[in-house]
Parts: C-alpha cells; sequence; structure tokens
C-alpha cells in the first residue's frame, strides 16, 4: 500500500515541500486572525514539539490511568500496551541486546526459560514497590567471591581458577570457597561444571553447594546446609562428616558437573559428561556453589555457563520440561458450569471440559472483535463435529446465543473496518448511528478518533503526492475531501432513522461490495488506494440503507445527511475524470486538514490532562516536518496506529452493553502471564519449565 | 470473600490486592495478532477447515498449512463422530496407509470404537464376532489391549448402560478420543504439529495458579470461560482443610 521505495520517497518530498510552503502560509494567514498556538508556530515550539519523539511509541496517549476494575470506563490502556509491541519490538529488542552485554548473558539452557525473560526484562522496566521484594533474586552464580573464601586459597584474577595455598596437612586445614550469588530457585536448573586442573597431593577434593553462613574452613558437605561430592573416595557427604557412597572418584583432568533442580529439590552430579545419579533430595533455600580443597596443589576451574559443558544440560531440560508439562496435562479440566468442584474428574470428562472452555473462549473471542462470519463457520464446523453431543453441545449452544446478536457483531465489524481504513469520520458516523450514548460518553476516545482523523489528513496530504501525476489523482483528492468534510455531518437525525429500519447493514454492504468489484479494479491502481473503494462502498451502503426513508423524501436528504449528497457529487465527477485541478485538490486538503487541526486545538486547548496534552503534541507534532512520511514521527502515519484506536473504540462500545471489555481469551492470557511470572518471583523452581510465549502462543 | 476463618492458616502468605493484580494484568503484553495466530492454530489443528477459511478472511492470517489438508482429516474425524469407524479407517489409508500399520495402539482403538458402535446399534451378534475376529487376537499380543476389551465387552453385560461403569464408553466423548488420536496421528505423519497451543494454555493456568495458591493469596479465575476474577480465600486450596473450604464457600 504505501510505496516507499526511494525513487517514489524523493520525488514525494519535492513535491512536497512546495505543498508546505503553501501549508506554512496558509498558518501564517490565519494566525493573523486568531490567536491559537498551533497556528502560530515559533521556531521554539516545533523543535520543542519534534524533540522528545526520538522514540517511536504512538501508544502513549490516554488513559493509561484507566483502572481495569472500574466498571464503566473502557481499557484502551490495554490495546495501547498491545499495539506498543508491534511498533516497539525493535525497540525493546535493542534494549534487550543492550542489556546483554551489560548484564552476564544467561547460559544457553536457561534461554527457553521464563526466567530468562525475568532477567532479561527485570532491571529495564521500573517496576514500583515489587522491586523491592525480597524473595526476587535474578543474580546467577558467575564467579567465585574472593572475598567469601578460606584464607588458604588463592584466586586466579579470572575468579574462576582456584588453587590451595595452604599448609594440607590435617581436616583442620581444608579451605573452600563460595561463589559470588546464590542460585536462584526460579531458574529451575542450575548446573555448573569443575574441571580438576591438578589433584595436587591426595586430591582431597570436595565440590557441592552450601548456604551463605557455613564456615569455609571445611569441605563442602561436612557442615549443616552443606552437601559435597568428593574426589578422593567418591561419596557425597549431606550436612555430615560421615559420607555415603555415591559416585566414582574424580581426579587430574577430570570434569564434574553440579546440578541442582529447583522443581523437586534434588541435586545430581556428572563425571566427564555422564549422569551419575540423584545424590541429595529436600534441598532448599538460598544455596550457593562451593568447592573445597585440602592438599598442597590441587588446582579447579569453575565453569558457571560461559564455555560449553561436558554433560548435556539442554538435554536435561528439555527431558525436565516434558515432566513438568506432563503433570500439567494430567490436572484435571473441571466443567465450565461448576468450576469449584470437588468431585473427581474422569480423563474423558477432563477433556470434554477444556473441549467446551476452549470453544466458548474462541467463540467469545471472535463476537468480541466482530469477526461475525468465523464465528458462525466456527459454530457449524463445531457443531458438525460434536453431532448431538449435549455435553460438547454446552459450548456450542451458548455460541448460537452470542450469534443472535449478529447484527451488533456486524456493526461493530463496520466500525473497526472503518477506523482500520482510517475512514475515522464514516467510523464516528455508523458509530453514532448503532451506538449513539458510546461517543458522548467516552470523550477520551472521541478525542483519540480526532487526533487519528487528523493523523490520516495528513497522511493523506503527504501520501496523494505520489499520485499527482496520475489521472487517477482527483479520486484520491476526492476522498480526502470526503474525509474532511463529514466532521461537519450531523449524525443525530439520521440515527433515528437508521436505528428502526429492519435493512441488514451488513447484507447492504455485502452487496453492495459485489457489485463493486468491477470498479475495484480500476481503481488498484491509485496508489494511496486504501480504504478508497471500501469507503465509498460502505458510504453507499449508508446510502442505500436510508434510501426508504430518503426516497420519498428527498428534498432532506441535505439538510440531513451531507454525505450523501457529497458521495453522489463525487460519483458524478468521478465520470468526467480531472474536474478539479491537482494543485486546487491537494491545496485545498492541505487547507482542510488545518481548519480540523485548528478545531481540534480549540476543543482540547483547555484540557489539562497530561495524556491529552502529551497526545495533542504527538499529534501535531506531524506540521513540524516538511515531508512527515520520512520524519522521526513517520511512525504516526503509519496505519498501524488505527489499530489501538479501533480496539478501544471496540471496547467502548462493548462495554456501553454491559460486556467486558476485552474478550476472556486474553484475560486468560493475561492471568497466566502475570501468574507465571509470580510464580517465579516467588522462588516456584517449576516456573522455569514454562515459557508462556514459547509454549502457549504459536 | 474475605476475611473469612481460615485467613489465620494465610498469615505467613503474601497477599497481593485485586488492585495490584490489575495493575500487573494491564502491564503483560500481546499482541492482538499473537491471539489471531492462537486460534488460526486450533482451528487448523482442530480440522475446523470453514473456519479457518473464513478466519483468514476476516483477520488477514494465512493459515499455516494448506487447507486442503483440513478437509481430509475433517473428513476423517467427522466419520468417526458420526460412528461410521469403518469409512474413517478407509480414508486415512487412502491418505496413507503407513498411518494405522505404524500404529498398533491406534488402530486397535480403532477397531474398539467399531465394536462400540455395533453395540450401540444393537446389533450383538456382529459385536461378538466381531470382537471375536479382530480384537481378541490383538489382545493376547497385549494385555493393555486386553484389557480395554474386556471392558467394552462389558457393555453387553448391562441392561442399562448410562448407570453402568463403563458408560463412558458410549458416551459421545469417547468418539471425540479416539478421533483426536487419529487426528494428531495424521498430522504427525504429516509432520506437523499435533496439539493445538490454546489448550495448553488452559491447563498450565490450572496448574500455575494451584502453584502459586500455596505461596500467594491473589485473586484469580476459577471460571474460564467468564474469565472473572476471584479474590482471595482458597476455595480450592487442598492444602487447607475442608471444613474451612466449606465455610468459605
Amino acid at each position: 500500500m504505501t510505496n516507499t521505495s526511494s525513487n517514489s520517497i524523493s520525488s514525494r518530498r519535492n513535491i512536497f515541500n512546495s505543498a508546505t510552503a503553501a501549508q506554512l502560509a496558509l498558518m501564517s494567514n490565519s494566525s493573523s486572525s486568531s490567536t491559537y498556538p498551533m497556528s502560530n508556530p515559533p521556531p521554539a515550539m516545533l523543535s520543542q514539539i519534534s524533540a522528545p519523539y526520538y522514540r517511536p511509541t504512538i501508544t502513549t496517549y490516554p488513559l493509561t490511568s484507566t483502572s481495569y476494575a472500574s466498571g464503566s470506563s473502557t481499557r484502551a490502556s490495554y490495546y495501547n500496551n498491545l499495539s506498543t509491541s508491534s511498533t516497539v519490538t525493535s525497540n525493546t529488542s535493542s534494549k534487550q541486546s543492550k542489556l546483554k552485554t551489560q548484564k552476564p548473558k544467561l547460559p544457553e539452557y536457561l534461554a527457553d526459560t521464563s526466567f530468562a525473560e525475568l532477567y532479561y526484562n527485570n532491571s529495564n522496566t521500573e517496576k514500583s514497590q515489587f522491586d523491592k521484594d525480597p524473595l526476587e533474586n535474578l543474580e546467577l552464580p558467575t564467579a567465585w567471591n574472593v572475598d567469601d573464601k578460606c584464607t588458604h586459597l588463592s584466586v586466579d584474577p579470572d575468579k574462576l581458577r582456584v588453587n590451595y595455598i595452604g599448609s594440607g596437612k590435617n581436616d583442620i586445614d581444608a579451605a573452600a570457597i563460595r561463589a559470588n550469588h546464590p542460585m536462584p530457585p526460579q531458574c529451575g536448573l542450575f548446573y555448573f561444571e569443575v574441571d580438576v586442573i591438578s589433584k595436587g597431593k591426595d586430591g582431597f577434593i570436595g565440590i557441592g553447594f552450601c548456604s551463605k553462613i557455613v564456615p569455609l574452613n571445611r569441605l563442602p558437605g561436612w557442615e549443616n546446609d552443606s552437601w559435597g561430592y568428593h574426589g578422593d573416595d567418591g561419596h557425597s557427604f549431606c550436612c555430615s562428616g560421615t559420607g555415603k557412597p555415591y559416585g566414582p572418584t574424580f581426579t587430574t583432568g577430570d570434569t564434574i558437573g553440579c546440578c541442582l533442580n529447583f522443581r523437586d529439590g534434588t541435586a545430581f552430579y556428572t563425571k566427564n559428561g555422564k549422569h551419575l545419579g540423584i545424590a541429595f533430595r529436600d534441598l532448599k533455600g538460598d544455596l550457593y556453589p562451593s568447592i573445597g580443597l585440602r592438599t598442597q596443589g590441587e588446582s579447579v576451574e569453575v565453569n558457571f555457563g560461559n564455555r560449553n559443558f561436558k554433560y548435556a544440560i539442554e538435554h536435561y531440560m528439555k527431558e525436565e520440561k516434558a515432566r513438568l508439562w506432563h503433570a500439567i496435562n494430567a490436572k484435571p479440566m473441571p466443567p465450565i458450569s461448576s468450576p469449584l468442584t470437588s468431585l473427581p474428574i474422569s480423563q474423558a470428562a477432563s477433556e470434554t471440559n477444556l473441549t467446551a472452555t476452549v470453544h466458548q473462549l474462541i467463540v467469545s473471542y471472535l463476537v468480541h472483535h466482530g469477526y461475525s462470519e468465523t464465528a458462525k463457520a466456527f459454530s457449524t464446523d463445531a457443531v458438525q463435529l460434536a453431532s448431538g453431543d449435549s455435553s460438547e453441545m454446552e459450548g456450542v449452544e451458548s455460541e448460537n446465543s452470542s450469534l443472535d446478536s449478529d447484527k451488533d457483531m456486524i456493526n461493530r465489524q463496520r466500525i473497526r473496518d472503518a477506523v482500520l481504513k482510517g475512514e475515522i469520520d464514516f467510523a464516528i458516523k455508523l458509530t453514532n448511528t448503532f451506538y449513539p450514548s458510546v461517543l458522548p460518553s467516552n470523550g477520551d476516545i472521541l478525542f483519540q478518533l480526532r487526533c487519528r482523523k487528523f493523523i490520516e489528513m495528513m497522511g493523506l496530504c503527504a501520501g496523494s503526492q505520489i499520485t499527482c501525476s496520475d489521472d487517477d489523482d482527483d479520486e484520491v483528492v476526492k476522498v480526502g475531501k470526503d474525509h474532511l468534510m463529514l466532521e461537519e455531518d450531523d449524525d443525530d437525525e439520521i440515527e433515528d432513522k437508521v436505528v428502526d429500519d429492519d435493512v441488514d447493514i451488513g447484507e447492504v454492504v455485502d452487496d453492495d461490495l459485489e457489485e463493486e468489484d468491477d470498479e475495484d479494479e480500476e481503481r488498484e491502481e491509485a496508489e494511496e488506494e486504501e480504504g478508497d473503494d471500501e469507503y465509498a462502498d460502505a458510504m453507499e451502503a449508508m446510502d442505500a440503507m436510508d434510501v426508504d426513508d430518503y426516497q420519498s423524501d428527498h428534498e432532506s436528504v441535505e439538510e440531513v445527511d451531507g454525505s450523501v449528497t457529497l458521495i453522489k457529487t463525487k460519483k458524478t465527477s468521478k465520470r468526467r475524470k480531472g474536474v478539479e485541478t491537482e494543485l486546487n485538490g491537494l491545496d485545498g486538503m492541505i487547507e482542510a486538514a488545518m481548519r480540523f487541526g485548528q478545531e481540534l486545538q480549540d476543543d482540547y486547548r483547555d484540557d489539562n490532562r497530561e495524556e491529552i496534552k502529551k497526545a495533542l503534541e504527538e499529534t501535531f507534532s506531524l506540521l513540524a516536518y516538511t515531508d512527515p512520511r520520512n520524519s522521526v514521527v513517520s511512525y504516526l502515519l503509519d496505519p498501524s496506529g488505527r489499530e489501538p484506536v479501533a480496539n478501544a473504540l471496540n471496547s467502548a462500545i462493548l462495554v456501553s452493553q454491559g460486556k467486558p471489555p476485552i474478550p476472556p481469551l486474553e484475560r486468560v492470557y493475561r492471568q497466566s502471564s502475570v501468574v507465571l511470572n509470580e510464580l517465579a518471583r516467588n522462588g516456584v523452581g517449576s516456573s522455569a519449565f514454562v515459557n508462556l510465549r514459547k509454549d502457549c502462543l504459536v | 470473600m474475605s476475611g473469612n476463618t481460615g485467613t489465620s492458616s494465610h498469615q505467613s502468605k503474601k497477599v497481593v490486592t485485586k488492585d495490584d493484580w490489575v495493575k500487573k494484568l494491564e502491564d503483560v503484553k500481546i499482541d492482538k495478532n499473537d491471539l489471531n495466530k492462537l486460534i488460526m492454530n486450533y482451528f487448523v489443528i482442530e480440522g475446523y477447515k470453514d473456519a479457518a477459511e473464513t478466519f483468514s478472511q476476516e483477520c488477514g492470517l494465512l493459515p499455516s498449512i494448506d487447507v486442503d489438508s483440513i478437509q481430509d482429516r475433517m473428513n476423517i474425524r467427522n466419520a468417526i463422530q458420526n460412528g461410521n469407524v469403518e469409512e474413517a479407517i478407509e480414508r486415512v489409508n487412502d491418505l496413507n496407509p503407513e498411518i494405522l500399520d505404524t500404529n498398533p495402539k491406534l488402530y486397535f482403538h480403532l477397531q474398539q470404537q467399531r465394536l462400540i458402535e455395533y453395540i450401540r446399534e444393537g446389533k450383538i451378534a456382529e459385536a461378538l464376532e466381531f470382537a471375536q475376529d479382530e480384537l481378541a487376537p490383538r489382545g493376547e499380543e497385549n494385555p493393555e489391549f486386553l484389557e480395554e476389551l474386556e471392558r467394552t465387552m462389558a457393555l453387553l453385560a448391562f441392561d442399562d448402560t448410562t448407570v453402568s461403569p463403563v458408560g463412558d464408553l458410549l458416551h459421545p466423548s469417547q468418539r471425540q478420543r479416539t478421533a483426536s488420536e487419529l487426528n494428531a496421528a495424521i498430522l504427525t505423519s504429516q509432520s506437523q504439529e499435533k496439539d493445538p497451543k490454546l489448550p495448553n494454555m488452559l491447563k498450565m493456568l490450572f496448574w500455575a495458579q494451584d502453584e502459586l495458591d500455596e505461596k500467594v493469596l491473589f485473586p484469580k479465575m476459577k471460571n474460564l470461560v467468564t474469565a472473572e476474577l476471584v479474590e482471595g480465600n482458597n476455595n480450592n486450596n487442598n492444602t487447607t482443610n475442608s471444613g474451612n473450604n466449606f465455610l468459605s464457600t
């Protein structure tokens, strides 16, 4: 749709410069008679406007303070968040990569865990009071702590290699060291390996972990809260001076791995990449990797994940993940009708319940977003597949009752389509027609719509440059004009007539679409065709819809609804192409955009709400650029910015009907995300093995 | 909802208020497109062909696989759901004979389903003959199959199967299960993912809420269809004693 090849950009820029001249001339003209700031842009203000927008977030405006809990207000903020993710993806990912260089990179086996998401996202988001959560510890052991060791040890500058420098005569000469951080349970598994560089004199080497308070003049495993595997005898020591036979002995050249599994509180060791079986159970608390040496010449080097491991820990991670999912799948699904039941649920019933729940969530989602045809098709499919199954029908039947509000769904879909095509006025008109109470009681949404309208106008001004030399351009220009002038329509009157009308707008529009197919082809050649034909069709649908009323009373058409006349004019003039000159068209568009911008500024100038001010500033920042499409604020013109507006409007309509502002499916996703996060925050090890985005999204 | 007699046992638990929780919910980043894809994934894998096609038109997402291949699976599923197991077997073999050849358990389940359909239709003689000819030999090979076969044959012993311990075999969900098993096998044979993601998410949520419940008091979703938050008390917590549960509900 938007042709951004360099050729057209440069040609556009040239043409636009002349347009900008006109624009500025216009602005200075009008400033003489009026005082609002927008029309009189001192250079300082322009730079002020443009400066803060180096960061492309179109969604900073309103309603972030809207509470999810309060019933009547809409949750545009939800969607603001959502939409940001698409526009800002590059931004966050660059943020992440920056963080990765600041923060030590996680070992490979942790990459897909929910811990990884927590780890990389934690420091870049200011998370209010939960930041100080004492349960939260996201640092991994990355090196030995040179300040937390026995004096008989020396540590190389890399803080990874440890050498014994004591006398090594007796058990009292043992010396241990702890890592710089405890192993956080929320990482699910923590694994490290120790290379035995030299067994020294006797190779009394202990590898394990302990709590912070364990004395360091003992080998790991000899004390309370201390566990270790010793090289000289291959025994495991669990908080006791007496070991138990566990594995083989180890010596110079061997690599010993140690893995803590926080899902089930166990630990196992590996030797040269081979699993030695579970050594310890019932582990909990803050545990630090630790090694201990006892005789002269002993030297070991730890690998906390900065090098490849000998043991295939990633594979073990996958197995653990599969085990956890097995447990998750084994959980019975309660029936929808009585989710709190304490009765046992059979496997078969659980599956049926799950399917019914899934179906209802899908249908409510489709209905919510106005995917009416899909909702119908799915219900038909589901009924067909269920083939008279009564329990399966539990879901499907209530689907059908939601489908009774078919017309409502289609109306909302039309409104959404209009916004998504940038036909803001048409969307406003439809909204006022079908849901007259929505916009008056949702000033925020109306404001968003109007800002978007201004943006669309600016986009049209910039975009129509491309087609100026084309034969078709007058059409484009005229659509622009339609946009502009519709604002003046009086919607109240038309609404009365349409509301009691039995004509199904969906059908009418559909029929119209078919009729118009041949014309579509011709239009598609126009560069900025997007929304154009659809728009005209939709307008004709309005037109057709009102036919019954207007036919008998044709003279009132002009008074009642300017758009009807407009469309007719448009159609007529289309047949005699090139009636208006291109320059007139472009000038007209710019002029209208300016006029509308001033209107917008007038209407909200006295509104002191931060988000309104900010949104206005952002919107009008488009004026600061001669070619907004190639400016730092070009993201404003991106059609993706329509989606949050469409969503906010859709939500507001639903709320006005006493329906939830966001579909249950989305709430389920949000709940899942937060619960998982909280699990990790609270140190529940198994949470690491579930990654919502990777396991539950496509 | 709150301040019930059970609170004393939760004193050590951290509490997250509904306001804080809602704030967290709002902070979750989720793209509508992701949810659309999730639904498309369900349509495609479960064989809702028309829904997949329509959805593709309405939301502009392309189905991840050829829609015609959905039709094959849908026909097969339909056949089983309509009690026509023989047709399903024929269709699968037309599609790829290896699927049943390499999958004795699945093949047994299909034959078992056939037996169930005979019994449902009251064709007792056919049922007995079929069981002896087709199923008994397989039961001899595998004790697991034998047990299933015996369970199925027990249907014949009851006048009113709906109150019998094996009544679930006549329940439509039994057909659904067989159909799903076959559907999954076909998908695997086509190197497609065989499990839709959406049900995973729901199960995961139930699991995760129970896990978190042991550490934190927070607003839960008990009914996923309405997706309403239920605050505070632990009617679902198996660690508190049931006496408290009854008081609080």
